[in-house]
C-alpha cells in the first residue's frame, strides 16, 4: 500500500504525519481507511503528550475535538465552567497554568486509554512548542506502558 | 440498487467502521474536521438523508458526540466512501 505524508493535523500545524497508508481510487482519489485515520488520531494525540509539549489553548481545542466533548462537558470533567474552557481555547498560544496542564494531561490519558507511564505528567516551565513534531504511522497499540526490565 | 438501499448500506458500513475518507475530508481545517468517532456518531443518530443529484452523493445529518449537529456526504463503493464532513447546527425540525 502506498504511503504519504501530511503536514498539519486538525488545527495543529506542527504535526507532520509520516508513512500514512492510503489507497488510490480512480473514482475518488486518495482514500484513507477509517481504521488508519483513527490510529493517526491516537498517534498524534499521544505524540504531543510523549514529546513533553506544553498544553496551550490550541492543544486544548485539538483534544476537545478528538474527544468529542462540548465546552461544558470538558469543563465539568476538570471542575471548570464552559466559559473558562472557551477562554483557554481563545488564548491559542498561551500555555495553561501548571496545575491545569497536569489535569488536562491526566484527563486525556484517561479518556484515550493511555498509560500514565507512557508520557511525562509534568513538563518543564521552559518547554516550547516545536516547529515540527514528526509522527511516524505504525499499527501497534499506542500509549501502552513501557516494558520494565525484569530482574534475572 | 435504489438510493434508499444505498443510503442504508452506507449508514451500516459507517457504523461498523467499514469506510474510507477521501483525503480532502481528512485534511479539513480544525474548524471543519471531524474525528472518525464523530462520523460514526452522526451515522448512528442520522436524522436526515438526502440524495444530492448535482454532486451524485448521499448527504447525512446527525448528532455528534457532544450533542451538536454534524454531517457527511458519502458514496457507496464496496464499503462507504466519505467524501466530505461538516459541522452544523440542527434546526428545530431536524431534531
Amino acid at each position: 500500500m502506498p504511503k504519504r505524508e501530511f503536514q498539519g493535523f486538525m488545527g495543529l500545524k506542527y504535526i507532520a504525519l509520516k508513512g500514512v497508508p492510503y489507497e488510490e481510487s480512480k473514482k475518488h482519489g486518495q482514500l484513507i481507511h477509517a481504521s488508519v485515520s483513527k490510529q493517526v488520531e491516537r498517534l498524534a494525540s499521544h505524540a504531543i503528550l510523549a514529546a513533553g509539549l506544553p498544553i496551550r489553548g490550541r492543544e486544548v481545542a485539538y483534544y476537545r475535538s478528538i474527544l468529542g466533548l462540548s465546552l461544558k462537558q470538558f469543563g465539568s470533567l476538570l471542575g471548570y465552567s464552559d466559559v473558562a474552557i472557551l477562554k483557554w481555547e481563545r488564548a491559542k498560544d498561551k500555555r495553561l497554568e501548571r496545575v491545569n496542564e497536569i489535569a488536562v494531561r491526566v484527563l486525556i490519558a484517561q479518556r484515550m486509554g493511555f498509560s500514565l507511564d507512557s508520557f511525562p505528567l509534568e513538563v518543564p516551565a521552559d518547554a516550547k512548542s516545536p516547529k515540527v513534531l514528526e509522527v511516524e504511522y505504525r499499527k501497534e497499540p499506542v500509549g501502552v506502558a513501557p516494558m520494565k526490565a525484569s530482574a534475572a | 440498487m435504489n438510493r434508499i438501499t444505498e443510503a442504508r448500506q452506507i449508514i451500516e458500513a459507517v457504523k461498523a467502521g467499514n469506510f474510507s475518507l477521501r483525503v480532502h475530508a481528512r485534511l479539513r481545517s480544525a474548524e471543519r474536521a471531524l474525528p472518525v468517532e464523530e462520523i460514526q456518531s452522526i451515522a448512528a443518530t442520522a436524522v436526515e438523508w438526502l440524495w444530492q443529484d448535482d454532486r451524485q452523493t448521499h448527504k447525512f445529518l446527525g448528532y455528534r458526540r457532544n450533542g451538536r449537529g454534524g454531517g457527511f456526504t458519502a458514496v457507496l463503493d464496496g464499503g462507504a466512501v466519505i467524501v466530505t464532513v461538516f459541522k452544523r447546527s440542527l434546526n428545530r425540525w431536524e431534531r
